[in-house]
């Protein structure tokens, strides 16, 4: 329903109900009665009549006496009539009250509260009155159900220039957008793929994944913090790393997509060729494992290593082990892996590294241009972010 | 964070030709109910009761270890049946639950040890947090958390939810990898 | 039906449907139109079980008939006795020596062994009962505050699920044979 509407209706649903014991909301519950006609009493007619019943407390309409409906609609305003008073006027009148000077004579306790048996079954919570202060009803037989709050779906706009950068679909069970602008959408991902042991104040390797979400080559560049606010220091690949464009219909098809044209190094091409499946042997994932760590000069990823060529890749590797760059890793699609050297600055809390992301931006959805522009190419701009990433505690 | 790979042994598991991941422990009870539309898997110990009435399972959709899926029962003015159950893709339901709820929409993520109870809906791209008792017949709207015993709408969740489900599922089935016995 | 402790033997009354893949041991007796679900597990460890009519008794239910932590070794075994009209939902666990009828025990639920069920009364689920106390006509326990409150009238009967439950379990499970009440 529109804002309005819903600013008429007190923000509330007009069918859908509350429980007033637990507050989780009521739901309509038919049977059938059997009634004697008045006129003929050997003629017996079943009618079925409907209540209202809470799932989780099991309370029901008829807990506080509300007889049963004909209607399938049980609504609140038939129940009762004084559920639905409230402040007419968009302003109520507030009615000051007087002060009264503080004073020692208290009027005495009602005899009933030393003479009655206290049934605390009976006797309402305080969160079950505070549900409806208007009435704050003390026995469990005052409690009314009450209509349920509207929650709502909203829009945002950019705080800079008020463009729309989502917009929700008005249907309330739809999880479509008519905008949708997320950063996911444009700025590369940032994972961590692998973290050895890390010790303190010895330099270990860990291995991040960055992955390009946009259709078209991404380029990255990678800077250390002036300042950085972290208890890890970090060294980082200061190289201009170039991610591929994401292939919408990869996933769709088995084949490895094509990344030669980013010679990384010969070495790496050479594998990059052999690759026919992208399952892999446990055993060679375990060697790799072992040779990843025992030498620290390299990681691999194991995605896309060829299911025959066991020995031919170690032996790569190992000629890798020699020619390969320290920083350069093995990529995969538009996903890229990245080596950092990390040097924990502390033994007690957890290591976080920081660094400057900057990756060229080709500004080109349609949507986010201004329509003087639309005749210019999309301008390449380079976006900076400051990235945190929490590596865990060390090990002793 | 890039899911770690995480390993089963071969012999436990059948794979059938869409893809789906069975574990040979689970109970699958009247398993000409149940429909699981490609790369879903199920875990150890799971009970799906499709004796009772059908079970569909949409696409990437994970079912923790020791959870039950069943289809809730229904009280009609004619008779009575068990509604069928229906959960669409890229669904992750964690350890231990007790799902009765009559639809789960895609994109849904239930947490460890909760109990959904009879006949909720849950939509498309709601979360569902660690031990968390839905009363039965509950709705819950999309990007919504629900947390707590009765279940609440604590939090929201991002716009993006849709990409991070299917994101969050792809990349569990492909890091669900075989290893043959070691003898 | 009067199970004799020491005797090792699972009764089933004629029209029980238990399923081969529920779990039960020891002496464990079971009434008519009572329903119990693959993956239940009843185990009568120190004492017999004596499971009343239409109940209704769902998978990783645990009905344990327990020994006593602290209790004498040689204490004379005790009977767990549950009455009818019961409905044990999925996972909970019941360890009471005395259910009375019209119950539930909610999912995930647990009942402690010096805890008395009497009629009509909700466990709801995540809750845990394990006090030594009888548990008042429709209590109704729920939430994580365990919040008591008195309901007027009793659940209502799942004759028609056990019903049809009847109908349908035979069609996709091996049922265990029911044994006559009596023969030993």
């Amino acid at each position: 329903m529109p804002s309005a509407e819903a600013k008429l209706k007190k923000n509330r649903c007009a069918n859908c109900l509350d429980c007033p014991s637990c507050n989780h909301s009521l739901t309509t519950r038919a049977t059938s009665v059997a009634l004697t006609d008045a006129k003929s009493p050997e003629k017996k007619t079943t009618k079925k009549v409907y209540y209202l019943a809470c799932g989780l407390c099991r309370w029901t309409s008829r807990d506080i006496g509300l007889t049963d409906k004909e209607s399938l609609v049980v609504d609140g305003r038939n129940m009762k009539t004084t559920m639905q008073k409230g402040p007419k006027t968009d302003e109520p009148e507030v009615t000051p009250v007087s002060k009264i000077p503080p004073s020692e004579e208290v009027d005495p306790l009602p005899s009933k509260f030393y003479t009655q048996p206290l049934v605390l079954e009976k006797v309402t919570t305080l969160a079950q009155r505070l549900n409806r202060p208007e009435f704050a009803s003390n026995q469990v037989e005052g409690l009314y159900p009450r209509h349920k709050h509207l929650v709502i779906k909203r829009s945002q706009r950019c705080r800079d220039c008020e463009h729309n950068l989502s917009k929700p679909e008005y249907n309330p069970s739809s999880i479509k957008f008519k905008i949708q602008l997320v950063a996911l959408q444009h700025i590369p991902d940032i994972r961590i793929y692998l973290v050895p042991k890390l010790h303190h104040e010895r330099e270990s390797i860990v291995t991040i994944l960055l992955s390009n979400p946009s259709q078209e080559p991404m380029e990255i560049q990678l800077e250390a913090l002036n300042d950085p606010p972290s208890t890890g220091m970090l060294i980082v690949p200061s190289i201009e790393l170039a991610l591929a464009a994401k292939d919408i219909t990869a996933e769709f098809d088995e084949k490895v997509a094509d990344t030669s044209q980013y010679q990384d190094n010969p070495e790496l091409g050479n594998i990059e060729t052999i690759k026919e499946s992208y399952s892999l042997t446990v055993s060679l994932l375990f060697a790799l494992a072992v040779l990843s760590y025992g030498s620290f000069t390299f990681s691999f990823f194991l995605e896309g290593i060829p299911k025959h060529g066991t020995v031919h890749i170690v032996e790569t590797i190992l000629k890798l082990d020699i020619t390969a760059n320290e920083v350069y890793p093995v990529r995969s699609g538009h996903k890229l892996g990245v080596l950092f050297k990390v040097t924990p600055q502390t033994s007690e809390a957890d290591v976080v590294v920081c660094f400057k992301l900057k990756h060229k931006y080709h500004n080109n959805s349609p949507s986010l241009r201004s329509p003087p522009d639309e005749e210019s190419s999309p301008e390449a701009i380079w976006l900076e972010h400051e990235v945190h990433i929490n590596l865990g505690p060390t090990s002793p | 964070m890039e899911l770690p790979d995480r390993f089963y042994m071969k012999a436990e598991f059948i794979e059938t030709a869409s893809g789906n991941k069975v574990s040979k422990k689970s109970v699958l009870c009247g398993s000409q109910n149940i429909v699981l539309n490609g790369k879903s898997i199920i875990c150890n110990d799971c009970i799906v009761r499709g004796d009772l009435a059908n079970v569909r399972i949409g696409r990437y959709c994970v079912i923790g270890a020791r959870s039950v899926i069943r289809p809730p029962f229904k009280k009609f003015s004619k008779g009575v049946a068990f509604f069928p159950l229906h959960i669409g893709d890229h669904v992750f339901i964690d350890e231990e639950c007790i799902i009765n709820a009559a639809q789960i929409g895609s994109y849904v993520h239930i947490g460890k040890n909760c109990v959904i109870g009879r006949r909720c809906v849950l939509k498309e791209c709601c979360a569902i947090g660690d031990n968390v008792y839905l009363p039965p017949e509950t709705v819950v709207p999309p990007f919504t958390v629900i947390t707590g015993n009765p279940g609440k709408p604590t939090g929201e969740l991002p716009e993006c939810t849709q990409d991070l489900m299917v994101d969050a599922t792809k990349g569990f089935y492909q890091h669900f990898l075989p290893v043959q016995e070691v003898k | 039906m009067e199970a004799t402790p020491g005797t090792c033997s699972v009764k089933i009354s004629p029209g029980a449907v238990v399923c081969v893949e529920a779990e039960i041991r020891g002496d464990v007796t079971i009434g008519a139109r009572t329903v119990v679900h693959p993956r239940a597990c009843i185990i009568a460890e120190s004492g017999p079980i004596v499971i009343g009519e239409s109940n209704l008794i769902e998978e990783q239910v645990l009905i344990i008939n327990k020994k006593p932590d602290n209790g004498p070794a040689d204490s004379k075994p005790e009977t767990l006795t549950i009455g009818s009209n019961n409905v044990f939902e999925v996972g909970c666990r019941c360890e009471s020596l005395k259910i009375g009828d019209h119950n539930v025990v909610e999912a995930k639920a647990a009942v402690g062994r010096d805890t008395e069920l009497t009629r009509g009364c909700v466990i709801g689920a995540f809750c845990e009962v394990t006090g030594h106390e009888a548990l008042a006509d429709n209590t109704i326990i729920y939430g994580d505050q365990y919040d008591q409150r008195r309901q007027y009238e009793k659940p209502p009967d799942q004759t028609l699920q056990l019903d049809f439950l009847m109908k349908i379990l035979p069609n996709y499970h091996r049922l265990k044979k029911s044994t006559k009440t009596g023969d030993r």
